[in-house]
């Protein structure tokens, strides 16, 4: 069963030379930049833990609602700080822009693509069923403030079809069935153009030194970090358990470094907090080689479980 | 009961009398018997292995009755949900007694899906001297046969057997959680998610829905059901608990249906120590009535507490079980720790609380004296007819010898399920695929 995933995202979520602004120039928060940042890094875990979900054996529904709480809680207070909105608000920039490394982005919200994902998931009405171009995701606009106390969707549509008397309950569940065939060829369009369902792409500024994932999605020229290996793979439905043990046995196991880090509270300015994530040796983020040698890995143990 | 025999019971007095490891396989339930004669633990795979105290010998009164195999069966088999594309696990949930009432002993064993009845009976004799078959079962001829003979019973070595009686499917949608016998013996409840049935033990082929908290749209769904068990001693009174903290009592007599509850308890949140784990971190895993019916026990990530039924706005005692981990909630919900699902016990005499912890630590709190040991059930730490040692975990800088500091303990070691004999300080601890029989110390 599918354990403990680290957080290896958590080596791109500070990288090295991301700008940040001072705090002065930050829009006020309700605490320091750490809480800020520790209330992200939650946000996107949560969303990471809520997708890894497709497994063989259906998923513990108390875990997903504690979990999908969980975003809603820190989506409200993100919505009544003012978080939420500066935060979309880069969200539509970003989009217009190029689909470049952050730097652009305002303080808390180093990558778009980030945005992206935690924003489309905490949206309403969120369905599987975009991917079959009925256009749900695409004439929304990026606005979840409207609506910031919509109920989340996503995690409990699988858990529809109970008797069976509903009719969108059948209607997600074949949606359901149709992301996960699907997911493997559309969403590299929808990440060209600016929402990203199901994948999580969370954008390693480092893309560039690791090189393309060799687990193609298509000519995508993004490459993808180890991170997003995980969400797609629960697409695929017969990964055995012991293939995924593997897969993740190489994930750094030390996650109590993060938790010393994020919350080592105001006494680190945020340039600290940068320099502190950089050189702790299990965060910081890994040699250009490392990177490849993770990634080849992976690929050769997809191949294995795809039977390719 | 006196100091010192109180602390006699709790400050490391306990021997060690066997170690199982159970063929590698995790054991995800314990479960005495209502005699304590007989202990039960079901495995990931879909197995129940019982064990059977051994009578006390005349010869060697000091060497108490200790438990050896007495029956292992298949209880449970792997299935696919062909509709929804999932597997169905065979890992054994929950195990309950049904008290005895002849020489059968019946359980029920539940998985995410199917609840089963078993009996396990003994054979020990066989009937020899058919007329028409010989001893080794061929078909005598019958033109040979000049008399008759009455077959006796003769003695044979025991055999234990158990059998499927009945198989109680097809009513959940979700994944059972508890089941929970009537003390009318005649009904009992299985629970998951988000509804409980009730069932009668004769009956397979319908249930009854009494609590439903699906709500119309699922994506409104916040709150889910945890755990749920009949009252000892009313049988029209059960209690289940919810993954926000709260206790709902209900009666069966109010209306068929009991979604509005005569009951609700709940401690109102300290608004000091909220952070985005509150909700997570009370979330109730484990709800135990006391043995005389008038307390209610739960656990949640952090705390044992125990309710009084006759007050509803706070629990009566609140235990801390590792507190040293609520700074470290965030690395615990990074790893999913955060969600482990402790069970919680009381001893025959409700004196005395039990529960797991990690590093394959678990709990002990007095009521009475209002101490509490921490011990270890690990073979390299105790050998057998030991007695345990108390264990400490170190929160501060300075640690001491044989102290434990936080960030050394293995969190892939927990101690999610124990029981309790239901008359003698007996423990069962489950430590994931090995299982530990605790005794008091006879002096």
């Amino acid at each position: 069963m599918l354990k403990s995933v680290r957080l290896k995202k958590a080596r791109t979520m500070f990288p090295k030379g991301t700008k940040r602004k001072s705090p002065e120039d930050e829009a006020p928060g309700p605490g320091p930049l750490s809480y800020s940042l520790q209330r992200q890094s939650l946000l996107d875990m949560s969303l990471i833990k809520l997708q890894l979900c497709h497994m063989l054996v259906e998923p513990d529904l108390c875990r997903s609602v504690l979990i999908a709480n969980t975003v809603r809680q820190i989506q409200e207070e993100m919505s009544e700080d003012g978080t939420w909105q500066r935060m979309a608000l880069a969200l539509a920039q970003g989009a217009q822009g190029p689909q470049g490394p952050s730097g652009l982005a305002p303080p808390l919200t180093p990558s778009p693509e980030r945005l992206v994902a935690s924003e489309l998931l905490c949206r309403s009405d969120l369905k599987p069923a975009p991917h079959r171009g009925e256009g749900g995701l695409e004439e929304r606009a990026p606005g979840a403030p409207d609506s910031p106390d919509s109920p989340y969707l996503g995690p409990f549509s699988r858990w529809e079809g109970d008797e069976g008397e509903e009719g969108e309950e059948g209607d997600s569940e074949e949606a359901d069935e149709a992301d996960s065939e699907d997911s493997l060829s559309d969403p590299e369009e929808e990440v060209r153009e600016h929402t990203v369902f199901g994948t999580f792409e969370i954008k390693p500024p480092l893309a560039e030194s690791r090189g393309p994932s060799a687990e193609n999605r298509g000519p995508s020229a993004e490459s993808r970090g180890p991170s997003v290996e995980p969400a797609r793979l629960c697409d695929i439905r017969a990964p055995s358990d012991a293939a995924l043990e593997e897969l993740f046995s190489d994930v750094d196991p030390s996650y109590y470094d993060l938790d010393t880090v994020l919350l080592q509270g105001p006494k680190m300015g945020p340039y600290d907090l940068l320099e502190s994530l950089s050189h702790s040796p299990a965060l910081s983020p890994a040699p250009t080689a490392n990177c490849r040698s993770d990634i080849n890995e992976l690929d050769h143990i997809m191949e294995i479980i795809v039977g390719s | 009961m006196d100091e010192d025999s109180d602390t006699r019971k709790i400050n490391s007095s306990f021997l060690r009398d066997h170690n199982y490891a159970t063929e590698a396989d995790i054991i995800s339930t314990v479960e005495f018997n209502s005699s304590g004669e007989l202990l039960a633990t079901g495995d990931k795979g879909g197995r129940v292995v019982v064990f059977q105290r051994e009578q006390e010998s005349k010869s060697q009164p000091q060497r108490r009755g200790e438990y050896n195999v007495y029956s292992t069966f298949q209880s449970h088999e792997p299935e696919f949900d062909y509709l929804k594309s999932l597997e169905i696990e065979e890992k054994i949930n929950k195990i309950k007694w049904l008290p005895q009432q002849n020489a059968a002993y019946f359980l029920l064993s539940t998985n995410d899906k199917t609840v089963k009845l078993w009996k396990i009976s003994e054979r020990d004799k066989r009937p020899e001297g058919y007329n028409l078959k010989d001893e080794d079962g061929r078909i005598r001829d019958p033109s040979t046969i000049t008399s008759l003979r009455v077959p006796v019973l003769q003695p044979m070595d025991l055999m234990v057997e158990a059998t499927a009686r009945r198989v109680f499917s097809n009513a959940h949608t979700y994944h059972i959680n508890s089941i929970s016998v009537n003390s009318d013996l005649q009904t009992f409840i299985s629970t998951d998610d988000l509804r409980v049935n009730l069932w009668n033990l004769e009956i397979t082929d319908r249930s009854f829905n009494i609590v439903d908290i699906k709500p119309a749209n699922m994506e409104e769904l916040t709150e889910v059901i945890t755990s749920a068990e009949f009252h000892p001693q009313q049988c029209h009174t059960f209690a289940y608990s919810s993954s926000k903290g709260s206790i709902r009592l209900c009666d069966m007599r109010e209306a068929a249906l009991c979604d509005k509850h005569c009951k609700y308890f709940e401690e109102p949140e300290d608004p000091s120590t909220r952070s985005f784990f509150s909700e997570i971190i009370s979330s109730i895993s484990d709800v135990k009535f006391s043995h005389n019916g008038r307390y209610l026990m739960t656990r949640d990530y952090l705390t044992v507490k125990v309710w009084d039924l006759q007050m509803e706005n706070k629990p009566l005692e609140t235990y801390q079980v590792h507190d040293y981990l609520r700074g470290k909630l965030c690395s615990l919900y990074e790893n999913d720790c955060i969600f482990d699902k402790f069970e919680c016990v009381w001893n025959g005499s409700d004196s005395v609380i039990m529960t797991g912890s990690y590093n394959n630590f678990f709990r002990m709190f007095d009521r009475n004296t209002k101490r509490d040991v921490t011990l270890e059930a690990s073979r390299e730490n105790s050998k057998p007819r030991a007695i345990l040692k108390p264990r400490k975990v170190c929160v501060g800088g300075k640690r001491r010898k044989d102290e434990i500091s936080v960030d050394s303990l293995d969190f892939s070691k927990k101690i999610l399920h124990t029981t309790w004999h239901p008359h003698e300080n007996i423990i069962a601890v489950a430590a994931t695929n090995n299982l530990y029989i605790f005794q008091d110390k006879v002096n």
